[in-house]
């Protein structure tokens, strides 16, 4: 089979199935791209994880542009980027077409009032264990405190505090670098 | 105009957006106030549905708001450019991976940033499981807000069980039936 044909097949499967977020699709990615198709390796998956992790945007879809890419270069990424959003644009306009004539029904209303408390369950959830990577030092527990403040109780764009929190956090880490040296370096 | 305008924010929020997932709610609610172009209730809503389509929940985001403002062509745009800051990056540190893992500057600025999408969450979580109950009834301490938060402490506990490994279908479709006994 064509590579390219073969890529979006798997990746609009992915795309299907990539119920619950970033963290989810690791594990679904894995099985797929790694054990079964063998495009990239395990550590290499690893890799490609951290790195989408820290880069702005879709965890996923910065993952499937950078297997993509690895395989057969920008039209390899290309393909693998558009196939892995493909379900999801399509599902969600659909979706919003059929759901919203019953939103006004006090059943729907109430539903959506429950589901919406058990998604703030699981962002609580992503806190957790983003605090595990993120919180290595106490002055990482002020940072996200002021960047939370900031965010909830002045009307500071959104995009003005990030550029502030990365040049703090930027300027802290510079500073324990150079006072620790090497010890510090794990930071 | 208007397509030109979407094609700029949602630029903007995918060049910044770091953490992903739940983390740019905070951003796509920004945008969406000051231009004025989905309600807030409307947007909650389709976090609401956006739980049982599978795939990036920040693509709901573009493709809803994006259809909302422009039809069809509004919502592809909108999730074009959402794409493409973090496509960029993504096939640059691609090509030169080996170089970027070793620089220290690159490392320090990766780190200093994750406090940040640590507070986008915290604020994320206010935006959508507290802020509406607010604009329900304006009193600080009513009764549905504590049944709020006493189901989101369950379901927070739910999650975090070991023994069972509750899937996400699963979980809504509970969330949804405590909804409709609860509310």
């Amino acid at each position: 089979m064509n590579i390219f044909l073969e890529m979006f097949i798997t990746f609009f499967k992915i795309g299907c199935l990539a119920f619950g977020g970033g963290y989810a699709v690791i594990a679904i990615l894995q099985k797929e791209v790694v054990e079964l198709k063998q495009w990239v390796g395990n550590d290499e998956l690893t890799d490609i994880m951290a790195i989408s992790q820290t880069l702005p945007g879709i965890i996923f879809v910065n993952s499937a542009t950078m297997i993509g890419y690895r395989r057969k270069g920008i039209l390899g990424a290309i393909v693998a980027t558009f196939s892995s959003i493909l379900p999801t644009f399509f599902l969600i306009l659909i979706l919003t077409f059929v759901i919203w004539g019953f939103t006004d029904n006090i059943f729907v209303h109430k539903a959506f009032t429950g589901i919406l408390l058990g998604v703030t369950a699981l962002i609580l959830n992503s806190v957790k264990k983003t605090w595990k990577t993120a919180v290595k030092h106490y002055s990482d527990i002020v940072l996200a405190l002021l960047a939370t403040g900031l965010l909830l109780f002045t009307s500071v764009n959104v995009v003005f505090i990030l550029l502030l929190m990365a040049g703090l956090g930027f300027g802290r880490n510079m500073y324990f670098m150079k006072a620790g040296g090497k010890q510090n370096e794990a930071l | 105009m208007k397509l030109f305008e979407l094609f700029l924010v949602f630029l903007k929020i995918g060049a910044v957006s770091f953490g992903g997932g739940y983390a740019m709610i905070p951003f796509f609610e920004t945008e969406m106030v000051s231009h004025k172009w989905v309600s807030l209730t409307d947007y909650v809503k389709v976090i609401a549905i956006a739980q049982v389509v599978p795939g990036p929940f920040a693509v709901d985001s573009s493709s809803y708001i994006g259809f909302k403002v422009a039809g069809i062509l509004g919502a592809l745009i909108a999730t074009i450019a959402l794409c493409i800051p973090s496509f960029t990056a993504s096939v640059i540190i691609t090509k030169f991976y080996a170089q970027f893992k070793k620089n220290k500057y690159v490392n320090a600025l990766l780190m200093g940033v994750r406090p940040a999408v640590l507070g986008l969450l915290i604020s994320a979580a206010y935006i959508i499981g507290i802020k509406p109950l607010f604009q329900v009834n304006n009193t600080i301490i009513s009764l549905t807000m504590l049944k709020a938060i006493i189901v989101i402490g369950i379901g927070y506990y739910i999650l975090n069980q070991k023994k069972i490994k509750v899937g996400t279908f699963t979980f809504m479709a509970a969330s949804a039936i405590i909804g409709i006994v609860l509310f």
